[in-house]
């Protein structure tokens, strides 16, 4: 199991999201991906995804405006 | 973490303890669902039309904005023949920022997101990451300021209020603000976006154990190799939020009691009201456009489907109103935004319009919302967008024979299919088939 650290502060949708499911397409099954982001559309549309395709997540609010979403890859 | 709290002042606590409540938490912190979104933002739309008898426009006031920018600069815009035959009241001497109904809509767009998040204390000045991201933002506005003049409106005037208006122009726009989005998806993937920072995380110093976030959460998931959450005691901003509500409120006021004008006033209120329910819902046209083909998400789409059609619902019934008062189908389609496809225009601007939003990374709602919202990005893109709307009113002598605009070609749906009746059953029928596409898009997605 190893965990890295998706930093996608200042960048702006879609983006966040198509660097998400790129890096957690390069991780094994277990592994843990830990996203921070500060756009506040991708709060909400990484955890849909997620959602989606049956990953487990947790949304972190880190300060204002700034969010860690932990994924981690269940299949 | 306890005696952080216990070491404040009671009102800090008192703010803080407010906001983990549920009712907090759901109106004011956590995004709304797209669907209630969809639904606030198609109520308040026919409420603007029905209270004014005017449409939601967004880029009319910014190409105002740009022309207002180049007479500053020693620019003569009023003698430009695109105002004197597209928007005659630009030269009225009365109007200026501060008296423009449409300027006080997209203001108030702005401030409203912005009290949105700083009632929910998430306010923060968003830098870009990545010089890309700047050049997007001033190619992406530049194109889409200029693409709305072309298309005569954005993704809110010709799409957000064309389409429930039953015109053919908002149904163009509609598909070629999708086409352009596609191209932009692409543009963005391959020139705007820099290097993803990925990096393995720290493995944990001494004593991990003290700090690390709770092991496990019910249903939740197993925290690994985290040394700790770099969390800062979240400030408040809600006193400021409420802070500056009041000063908007005031504003509103003055403009009803000091201006005199009942217009201003309506229009700031309903701009705050947009910006707000955009920022709640993260309500995203551009990802609407995008998302289908780069992300697989077609929720979005499927909410924006849902909102048109509230809307359709809200405008027909105004329309059938001037009907049932013995009025001409000529008359009915008044109510609304029924503008010219021409031959060329409205195609080309429309797809101009969805490559410039999706690199910029912002619509015209969109840009402003985040104007709001702090990001820095958008901070670039609206003047790049304001300056390219005049360049496109500046240019229209030469476009608007070169691509055959025909001032005339005012399609209105129930005139093309014979009758308001069956307008209004072939619109419920596009918009149905439109969701049913979105819908099976998202199963193919998920399935692949």
């Amino acid at each position: 199991m190893t965990e890295k650290m998706l930093d996608c502060l200042g960048e702006a949708c879609p983006v966040p999201l198509i660097r998400t499911q790129k890096a957690l397409g390069e991780l094994a099954v277990g592994d843990v991906l830990v996203v921070a982001i500060d756009h506040s559309c991708a709060m909400k549309n990484i955890p849909e995804w997620a959602n989606k395709e049956g990953h487990n997540f947790e949304i972190e609010e880190v300060s204002e405006g700034q969010w860690e979403i932990v994924i981690e890859k269940s299949h | 973490m306890t005696d952080i709290t216990a070491a404040r002042p009671p009102e800090a606590s008192f703010l803080k303890s407010l906001r983990q409540t549920a009712i907090f938490k759901s109106a004011l912190v956590q995004p709304w669902t797209y669907t209630t979104g969809a639904v606030l933002l198609a109520v308040v739309a026919g409420a603007l039309l029905a209270s004014t008898g005017r449409i939601w426009g967004v880029t009319t006031a910014l190409t105002f904005w740009g022309a207002w920018g180049w007479e500053l600069v020693g620019g003569d815009p009023h003698s430009w023949t695109y105002f004197k035959d597209t928007a005659p009241g630009f030269n009225n001497p009365a109007l200026n920022f501060f008296t423009d109904p449409a300027t006080m809509i997209d203001v108030g767009l702005i401030f409203g997101a912005l009290v949105s998040t700083l009632l929910a204390s998430q306010f923060k000045v968003k830098n870009v990451k990545s010089n890309r991201q700047i050049a997007g933002a001033i190619l992406g506005g530049l194109l889409m300021g200029f693409g709305a003049r072309l298309s005569f409106g954005c993704n809110i005037g010709a799409l957000f209020s064309g389409v429930p208006s039953m015109s053919l122009h908002g149904w163009v726009f509609m598909v070629f603000i999708f086409l352009g989005a596609m191209l932009g998806s692409k543009l963005l993937v391959m020139y705007f976006i820099g290097e993803a920072s990925i990096s393995t995380a720290p493995v944990p110093q001494a004593a991990p154990a003290a700090v690390v976030a709770p092991a496990a959460k019910p249903g939740g998931i197993k925290r690994i190799q985290r040394t700790h959450v770099e969390r800062k005691e979240n400030t408040t901003q809600f006193p400021i939020g409420i802070a500056v509500l009041l000063v908007l409120i005031v504003i509103c006021w003055y403009f009803f009691a000091v201006q005199k004008s009942l217009m201003l006033a309506i229009f700031w209120a309903f701009g705050i009201a947009f910006g707000f329910i955009l920022q709640r819902a993260r309500f995203c046209f551009t990802a609407a456009m995008r998302d289908p083909c780069l992300t697989g998400g077609t929720n979005l789409t499927k909410a924006v489907i849902v909102a048109l059609a509230i809307s359709t619902v809200l405008f027909t019934a105004l329309q059938a109103s001037v009907l049932i008062k013995g009025g001409t189908l000529d008359q009915a389609m008044k109510i609304g935004y029924v503008a010219p496809v021409g031959a060329l225009h409205t195609p080309i601007g429309a797809f101009m319009f969805g490559i410039g939003a999706v690199i910029s990374g912002g619509c015209a709602s969109g840009t402003l919302m985040r104007v709001g919202e702090g990001f820095v990005q958008q901070w670039i893109a609206l003047p790049a967008f304001c300056i390219g709307g005049a360049l496109g009113a500046v240019t229209w002598p030469v476009w608007k024979d070169l691509l055959m605009v025909d001032m005339t070609s005012k399609y209105f749906l129930p005139q093309l299919v014979g009758g308001f009746i069956p307008g209004v059953v072939l619109q419920f029928a596009l918009l149905f088939g439109c969701w049913l596409l979105a819908d099976w898009w998202s199963k193919r997605q998920t399935q692949a």
